[in-house]
């Protein structure tokens, strides 16, 4: 059987085509895309990434000064499509969540440059491909984090681009944002899609997807939550960085040490709280903490990093 | 397999099987960019969330491009928006936020102020009608008769057989245009735009 043919080629009712003209007319600003690719590390920002990084703040101001402000016929606009947003969201989750959610089980969503300088791409992906952790075992989820890690320059291409964290409590709205593994992922890799539908839709929805995708991380369900969580301070570390702000790093560094053991990303902590004690100016317990990183985790990206403060060159 | 030794131990790493390098992953962003925001409006985002929403959908496509198959790339990136979408819903339950600049951050073909907030204004409706359609017929609307994915992209992305597309793709029409015609009604009655 052929393809259907598109509504608009078939001449929908007026009143449709409109909406469907309008929807097809859409575009993402540029401004958007660029900021997407620097985020990524790719892209003319990518090298240059230290000073638009800085301006891409929170999405909203930057989305605001950067496309067409034409605010003043939408507001009404606006009202009726705030109320309607969260069945929608919820609902799409299951018609994709669950095919993608076995594919990215376990997989941590970082934003990071990574940088294009090759060395570093290699190691970044040596060290995201290898199992090794000399610290405890963890669960059998890699950490993108490290393959997306940046490069030891703390320019910190990576801008701790706006999302919400869910139970941060920070004040900056720029803080503290991870990309969360989806609680959902872990558990459809083992049971049945319909048993992780949101609350509010369980009663009303049969589970319309197939697990398709094979489940290649079988991370347990608890696993993959903590390992969010994990993600969300980690993160939020490395915004307080990028702000400037050592104090801030350091404390929700403390707050990671304290709050998880075994830790899947020390050394992206111990590369963090380095940089964060350079900043303070305190040198030696800098030095200290770049010993560490540099001895224990050798051939993490974070560890050229750490000889360049030790001043050594340890291959 | 590579084994690095120091001082302390020999770690032995695993080389990846083959690297995709940067230029094809900004190709790949570029090519599917508009697509996925677009895909993430219509789940009901607004600009801004859209914005970091698609970031993160590329961050884990670009992680896994080597998986992706050839022909299957928007199957995969909407399936990935549809999850990440799913979780800015989460998130804002918890922190809810003012609705404010809705259509003031994208950018349409046409030029004209009017033509602009009509446009705007047409786009809430849909999102308004989209929302109340259960997801199924939303997702079937927006990848083919918005975004244009052929049958088979559909039925992939969707998980469904292809041979159902059809049937589901004129009960989703069937539902859009009755809500278009009611809510023309309804403004015509009440002589208010809404």
């Amino acid at each position: 059987m052929s393809d259907p043919k598109r509504w608009m080629e078939e001449g929908p009712p007026e009143a449709v085509g409109r909406l469907l003209e309008a929807a097809s007319a859409e575009r993402p600003p540029e401004a958007s895309l660029s900021r997407a690719l620097t985020a990524l590390g790719l892209g003319a920002g990518a090298t240059g990434a230290a000073t638009t990084a800085s301006a891409a703040t929170t999405g909203a101001t930057t989305a605001v000064g950067t496309t067409v402000a034409g605010a003043a016929g939408v507001a009404s606009a606006g009202k009726a499509t705030s109320v309607v947003v969260a069945s929608a969201l919820v609902k799409w989750g299951l018609v994709g969540g669950a095919l993608v959610a076995a594919s990215v089980a376990g997989t941590a969503v970082v934003k990071r440059a990574a940088r294009h300088d090759e060395t570093e791409r290699a190691q970044a992906t040596l060290t995201a491909q290898a199992p090794m952790t000399r610290g405890p075992a963890t669960s059998s989820v890699n950490g993108p984090l490290n393959a997306a890690q940046a490069s030891p320059n703390t320019a910190e291409a990576a801008p701790s681009t706006p999302e919400a964290a869910p139970d941060t409590t920070d004040a900056s709205p720029e803080g503290a944002k991870s990309a969360n593994p989806s609680p959902l992922a872990a558990p459809l890799a083992a049971s049945a899609p319909s048993a992780v539908l949101h609350p509010s839709v369980r009663t009303a929805r049969k589970a319309l997807v197939t697990p398709a995708a094979p489940a290649n991380e079988a991370a347990a369900p608890m696993d993959a939550e903590r390992l969010a969580e994990e993600v969300a301070l980690v993160d939020r570390a490395r915004g307080a960085l990028a702000r400037g702000d050592a104090r801030g790093t350091l404390g929700a560094l403390d707050d990671y040490d304290a709050r998880f053991t075994p830790r899947k990303f020390v050394p992206e902590a111990l590369y963090l709280r380095m940089e964060a004690l350079l900043r303070l100016g305190q040198t030696s317990a800098a030095r200290a903490v770049a010993e560490r990183l540099a001895t224990n985790y050798p051939s993490s990206p974070n560890a050229a990093r750490a000889r360049q403060v030790l001043g050594a060159s340890i291959p | 397999m590579v084994s690095v030794g120091t001082a302390m131990a020999s770690v032995t790493v695993l080389t990846t099987p083959f690297a995709v390098d940067a230029s094809r992953k900004e190709e790949f962003v570029r090519g599917y960019y508009a697509f996925v925001w677009r895909v993430l409006r219509r789940a009901g985002l607004s600009a801004a969330d859209a914005d970091d929403g698609a970031q993160r959908v590329f961050l884990i496509a670009t992680e896994r491009l080597a998986d992706i198959a050839s022909g299957s790339e928007r199957a995969f990136l909407f399936r990935t928006a549809a999850h990440v979408a799913s979780k800015a819903h989460r998130a804002h339950r918890r922190r809810p936020e003012a609705p404010g600049l809705e259509g003031g951050d994208t950018v349409d073909d046409a030029p004209s102020a009017d033509e602009l907030v009509d446009q705007r204004r047409a786009r809430a409706l849909l999102d308004g009608i989209l929302a109340e359609l259960p997801p199924e017929l939303s997702a079937i609307f927006v990848l083919f008769d918005i975004e244009g994915l052929k049958k088979n992209e559909v039925a992939e992305a969707l998980g469904i057989p292809p041979g159902t597309v059809a049937s589901r793709l004129k009960r989703a029409r069937e539902e859009i245009e009755a809500r278009v015609v009611r809510y023309h009604a309804r403004t015509r009655r009440t002589g208010v735009m809404r």
